[in-house]
């Protein structure tokens, strides 16, 4: 598991240094979004792996009244919930405004449908208490693969967003088929 | 769980006014009201440690009401519950159960995309000393607690949705006394379980009644009432309209009684 680790690292080290910049030849280097988003991504699996707040919101997710009864508190957890995901979408905005040199009210309108969908699509249940961060983060890949491989392909701006969308209600199918599987109403 | 010393013969009639043990718990003339409804009035109840309390009622007599006022989940309008002599207060389910009550509710309450540890530490998880979650000091003390309850149990790491009402119930109950419960409400712990099941509630409602646990049991069920409980209050439109004895109590007796409830004012 270890070796396993610590061959992946490498092997990523390894690959974005093999890069050099035309000019200088020095080796261009992971870039700053990609070193944040590994630490993003590790910082909250942690956080809903290990602690008791992760654990709250599975729970929450898994039958909201019975957290409840438990004593756990409800409204802070959710409160909670929702500064994380303003911390990390203010961290998606500050990167960004970053790369365009230049910040506009109107940028990342609408992505948060694409972000409903990645989480979706990488088996988070809408109903609630099922998802990962690995599985969010394989639903982007496939959602980002499929939409650069039709824009090189040369697919039409309609014709990708129906695809992407079919993918959508199929992922949403698939988690309604499955929940019905295991004996929820 | 604590050891504690049965202090009660059950079988004495007499008991229910003997001075010499110390009710558990001791409702006093608890009335609660919704809007101009009045659920529950002018109730009083008592359990005894080591008492199995059966409590009945036709649909809308006050029993679940009553129950969540024990509970936490609802606080009385006027009255005083007392626990061990002592006047108590509860703002909500988790003061009752630091109290020592807890509750095993109708539908168990477990978060079902849970396994069966983190459901039975839930709102009460060990924590290493850097804070993250003691995932297998809890699961061992999981596996003791539940194998304690239900010898047969065998899926600790399958979310809880996965296993039948009897291992589900095994869990709830498992983690209702867990952590030195003194009084265990049990509502309706028999109504969604199967016949073998149900031979198994009982025979853990009668090992915690050893332990010295005080038991108040909600149920529609005769048999089971007439099987497992010490004592029986009937209920019937928000009051007290009998309370009895089980083993001099007949089939006849406790019919008319709740049939008597139903139709009193």
């Amino acid at each position: 598991m270890l070796l396993a680790w610590s061959a992946g690292i490498v092997g990523l080290v390894s690959i974005m240094n093999a890069y050099p910049q035309p000019k200088t030849g020095v080796a261009r280097g992971i870039p700053v979004p990609v070193l944040l988003w590994i630490a993003t991504a590790i910082g909250t699996t942690a956080l809903l792996r290990r602690t008791r707040f992760g654990r709250y919101v599975y729970a929450i997710g898994g039958n909201p009244e019975a957290a409840a009864l438990a004593g756990i508190d409800v409204r802070r957890v959710t409160l909670g919930v929702f500064a994380w995901m303003g911390a990390l979408a203010a961290l998606g905005a500050v990167i960004t405004t970053a790369r365009l040199g230049a910040g506009t009210n109107a940028i990342g309108t609408l992505a948060e449908l694409s972000v409903i969908a990645d989480a979706v699509i990488g088996g988070t249940s809408l109903a609630g208490g099922r998802g990962s961060v690995p599985g969010a983060i394989l639903g982007a890949l496939i959602m980002q693969s499929l939409e650069n491989g039709m824009l090189l392909l040369g697919v039409s701006s309609a014709a990708r967003q129906i695809a992407i969308g079919l993918l959508l209600i199929a992922a949403v199918w698939l988690d309604t088929a499955t929940r019905r599987g295991r004996g929820e109403s | 769980m604590i050891e504690r010393p049965i202090g009660t013969d059950l079988g004495e009639p007499s008991l229910a006014e003997s001075p010499l043990v110390d009710p558990l718990v001791e409702m006093k003339a608890v009335s609660k009201r919704f809007g101009g409804v009045r659920a529950v009035e002018d109730a009083s109840l008592l359990l005894r440690a080591g008492e199995v309390l059966a409590l009945l009622g036709h649909n809308g007599a006050g029993k679940s009401t009553l129950i969540r006022m024990l509970s936490g989940a609802l606080s009385p309008d006027s009255g005083e519950i007392r626990l061990s002599g002592r006047s108590v207060r509860f703002g909500s389910p988790r003061d009752a159960r630091e109290h020592g009550i807890e509750t095993v509710y109708q539908d168990l309450a477990l978060a079902d995309n849970l396994g069966a540890a983190a459901n039975l530490f839930l709102g009460r998880e060990r924590v290493t000393r850097f804070g993250a979650l003691d995932e297998t000091g809890m699961e061992r003390e999981a596996r003791e607690a539940i194998l304690g309850v239900n010898p047969r149990f065998r899926d600790f790491l399958s979310p809880v949705e996965r296993l039948s009402g009897g291992e589900r119930q095994s869990v709830a109950i498992a983690r209702a006394v867990h952590f030195d419960a003194r009084v265990l409400i049990l509502d309706e712990p028999t109504a969604s379980l199967g016949p073998a099941e149900t031979q198994n509630v009982a025979r853990q409602i009668d090992r915690l009644r050893e332990a010295g646990l005080g038991i108040v049991l909600v149920s529609h069920d005769l048999e089971d009432v007439f099987a497992l409980a010490d004592r029986v209050v009937v209920l019937g439109g928000g009051r007290v309209t009998g309370t009895f004895d089980t083993p001099a109590l007949s089939r006849e007796e406790l019919l008319a009684a709740i049939v008597a409830g139903a139709v009193a004012p």
